[in-house]
């Protein structure tokens, strides 16, 4: 029970510190509904508050104590808690507000009911799986939970870790990735006061569910409660994202931070307002510090989406408090990446890599797509979607999202099929589906907003 | 009433003529049938006895055969036969008479230890050539067994429906890389087929993903084209969309229930009292021994541990057990940290022994698992404990 308590307490206090800083970041007007807000908060809340432990404690002003993770959470709280306080920002009336028939939840058929039922049985399920199971995956016992032991036991973020039999593992490989994970883990200890199996693995629900609400809360206002519903489910149903949500990898913490960057790109189109610009840049600079994909791959790729939207649209000029957002997360970042050696590769250095085509890696591929279920019908319904629906989809923001799928995608393919590191990965297999697992939500988006119709009138059947 | 009648008509226009293309031949062994027409190769004995043939094997693998009186290709092999040990042996067919016998293809099986275990095996038809003149089994060395029948058997048309809707709802096992991939639901038309299911990596049945996928694709496209030339393009799209969807629904299905069999076995493992008995997925009791030794080297900087292989099992246990780290500085190093060694053991005298031959000095098992799984201590000054 303790430990249960620890994790929510722990979650919600992250997350209270990400409330304050959307609601910051949006200026004078309120940008995001009020489950939304809750949805994001918790996304980003995390990510925010163990940036702000790791610039404290690189800087050598904390320790990885209890007080030591606090006292950054504290102060920010207190500082922008007093902002939004004297402006009156955190008047839940000002909130903007769905039409009354996009709220009717009662307008969910009974086979949706059934399946929403099935849904939750399922993540019951992984609930239970990620707090009885131990600690049995690569990733987890070398990587993610190992440094947070690790920083737990030094009170500090260390660069080197035992590999037993006389091994050391030095600044490459995993010490290269962003202690975001194993900084939230140490948090955690810190407020239970003891290393717990569930607490440290159980965290790792809580990105499938921000994707779920985010899928959720975007599909509702844009169609309706039951797009929104059939959302979830299919996002559920897939079953590489069920497996992620349910382990403790962090390809699902990568996942629900480009699914919210892409969101606040989408609004930011659809509306114009600049907070939406500043929200995309905080989202941009928090993504690079989840995984080194999010900064080798994701952030280069939706900021050359950002670029050629806001070109244009004649919006190049609010791209500067874009820019200075990320910047103020990325830079320190990679000041410490440089400072202490460390590569910029997924586990591989980049300046290590060697091009070459590799036929096999691609048959590998194109086998998964069409022979494996990882992702059910999803590929067959993104090509079907990309040619039966192209009309549709060159409407403004619905092409948008679909070429920053495909190009991700695509990326992903060239990765995997000229870097020869990568190839070996692609043809055992160990990688590609969990690349495609930081899109497949994307992916359902683009799919949903294609064949339905607004104010959830049903699908469409004529072009 | 018309269309019941057209149904039954249909299954017996399937069943009749699909019934003459099963077949089956059997072997049966024990009182009243001779073993006369039954060859050994190799180090073979055999002897008839009440309730089958008993095969012995000496110093090398042994190989029983007799005329293949089969007039089809067989794709499933069943043997039953009682055994102390668990065995792997092989069902042949081999060309050739006694002098030049050449084993053409061996199909594997694996029986567990007990009376009248039965096994099945899959014969690919394709491997199953017309030059083939004998058939039976070929035995380890070392090994005795009481061979009680053996069939070959060739399934039916309804026969292989039903075994590949069944093969279709058989669940893998949560394995290591399925955190990466997922092999799905894989089809096998034969008893053999489904017996084997899962056994080999990659999986040789036809995986159902694929056949999905391309079902859909095509009636998806012929729908359209039905909708455009009889110009009900509402009708076809809605039915198209509506076809995608229940595929979909029956693959989350399929694949939702497959998820929650894993949890279930896990959940199985979380509430199992005695920790001996406790294997999770593919480690064994691996978390059990980590568990104990984590407490137990609580107060040591290092140890040294003994698995049968490095992947995954050092990796895990340096997590499990860290800040104690293991290694093999056996001249240092106090405590022992033993998991699946069987030929580790404890002597008399208190020595840890390897294959019988002491490697430390006296000591004491401070806990313990199962055989071969466990944490041991010497009687010498203990390590540092941690910085």
């Amino acid at each position: 029970m303790m430990t249960l308590v620890a994790l929510m307490v722990g979650i919600g206090l992250s997350a209270s510190l990400g409330w304050l800083l959307l609601r910051i970041t949006e200026g004078e007007t309120p940008l995001l509904g009020a489950w939304e807000r809750i949805c994001w908060s918790l996304g980003l809340g995390p990510t925010f508050h163990m940036f702000l432990v790791f610039v404290l404690e690189s800087l050598g002003v904390i320790r990885l104590t209890l007080w030591g993770m606090a006292a950054p959470l504290i102060m920010a709280v207190a500082i922008l808690g007093i902002v939004v306080w004297r402006r009156r920002w955190y008047d839940a009336s000002c909130l903007p507000r769905l039409p009354a028939r996009h709220r009717l939840l009662h307008s969910l058929s009974i086979p949706l009911i059934v399946l929403l039922l099935w849904t939750g049985f399922k993540l019951v399920a992984a609930g239970t799986d990620l707090w009885i199971a131990p600690t049995v995956w690569d990733d987890s016992f070398n990587n993610w939970n190992m440094r947070a032991k690790v920083f737990v036991e030094h009170q500090a973020i260390v660069l080197e870790i035992p590999g037993g039999n006389e091994r050391t593992i030095g600044a490459e490989g995993v010490n290269s990735y962003p202690p975001m994970l194993p900084l939230l883990k140490t948090w955690l200890v810190r407020l239970r006061g003891s290393w717990e199996e569930p607490l440290v693995n159980a965290i790792h629900l809580l990105w499938l569910l921000v994707v779920l609400g985010a899928i959720g809360c975007a599909l509702r206002r844009m169609r309706g409660p039951r797009t929104a519903a059939i959302g979830i489910i299919a996002v559920t149903s897939l079953p590489m994202m069920l497996l992620h949500g349910a382990n403790p990898y962090a390809d699902m913490l990568l996942a629900s931070h480009i699914l919210l960057a892409i969101l606040a790109l989408l609004r930011w189109q659809e509306s114009n307002a600049p907070g939406w610009g500043r929200i995309l840049g905080l989202i941009i600079g928090l993504l690079c510090f989840t995984k080194n994909e999010g900064l080798l791959l994701y952030a280069p790729l939706i900021g050359g989406v950002t670029i050629v939207q806001c070109a244009r649209h004649g919006r190049l000029r609010q791209i500067l408090p874009l820019v200075l957002l990320a910047s103020s997360v990325i830079v320190p970042w990679l000041i410490f990446k440089w400072m202490n050696g460390l590569t910029f590769g997924n586990a591989k250095a980049v300046s290590d890599i060697a091009f070459s085509f590799n036929q096999q890696a691609l048959d590998a591929i194109l086998f998964q797509w069409r022979a494996e279920p990882n992702f059910l019908l999803l590929p067959l319904a993104m090509v079907l979607t990309l040619v039966l629906r192209h009309r549709k989809l060159r409407q403004h923001s619905i092409g948008m999202l679909a070429l920053t799928v495909v190009a991700g995608i695509a990326m992903q393919l060239a990765m995997f099929t000229m870097v020869r590191e990568l190839a070996t990965e692609a043809i055992r297999q160990t990688g590609v589906a969990r690349g495609q697992v930081h899109v497949a939500a994307l992916a359902i988006l683009v799919v949903l907003l294609a064949w339905t119709k607004e104010d959830d009138e049903g699908v469409h059947i004529s072009d | 009433m018309r269309f019941i009648q057209y149904l039954i008509g249909t299954a017996l226009v399937l069943l009749l003529p699909s019934a003459a293309l099963a077949a089956e031949t059997t072997f049966t062994f024990g009182s009243g049938n001779t073993i006369a027409r039954w060859v050994g190769i190799g180090p073979i004995e055999i002897s008839s006895v009440a309730s089958g043939l008993r095969v012995t094997t000496t110093n090398g693998t042994g190989t029983l055969l007799t005329e293949a009186p089969m007039q089809f290709v067989p794709d499933s092999g069943v043997i039953s036969l009682s055994s102390k040990q668990p065995i792997t042996l092989g069902i042949v067919w081999s060309e050739g008479d006694e002098g030049e016998t050449v084993i053409l293809r061996r199909a594997s099986i694996d029986i567990p230890p007990g009376e009248r275990q039965q096994a099945t095996t899959a014969i690919r038809p394709e491997e199953w050539t017309s030059a083939a003149t004998r058939v039976g089994i070929s035995l380890p060395p070392d090994t005795t067994i009481i061979l009680h029948e053996l069939q070959f058997q060739r399934a039916h048309l309804l026969q292989k429906i039903w075994h590949g809707f069944a093969s279709f709802w058989s669940m893998d096992s949560y394995r290591p890389y399925h955190i990466n991939f997922l092999w799905g639901p894989l089809l096998a038309w034969t008893a053999g087929g489904r017996a084997r299911l899962w056994h080999t990596v990659p999986p040789p049945e036809l995986p159902a993903m694929l056949v999905c996928n391309i079902v859909v694709l095509v009636a998806v496209m012929m729908l359209l084209g039905w909708g455009r030339i009889s110009s009900k393009t509402r009708r076809a799209r809605r039915a198209a969309i509506l076809l995608f969807v229940v595929a979909w629904l029956v693959m989350d299905l399929r694949m939702g229930l497959e998820y929650l069999t894993w949890v279930s076995k896990d959940i199985q493992w979380a509430m199992t009292t005695e920790a001996g008995d406790a294997e999770f997925r593919d480690r064994g009791h691996f978390y059990n021994l980590a568990t104990l030794a984590a407490a137990l080297v609580a107060d040591r900087s290092s140890y040294i541990f003994m698995a049968p292989r490095e992947w995954p099992y050092l990796g895990n246990i340096r997590y499990y057990t860290y800040p104690a780290i293991p290694g093999r500085l056996v001249a240092t190093d106090d405590t022992w940290v033993i998991f699946d060694r069987p030929e580790m053991t404890v002597g008399a005298d208190g020595r840890l022994m390897e294959n019988d031959v002491p490697i430390t000095i006296p000591g004491t098992v401070l806990g313990s698992i199962a055989p071969g799984s466990f944490v041991f201590r010497t009687f010498a000054s203990p390590s540092p404990s941690p910085q």
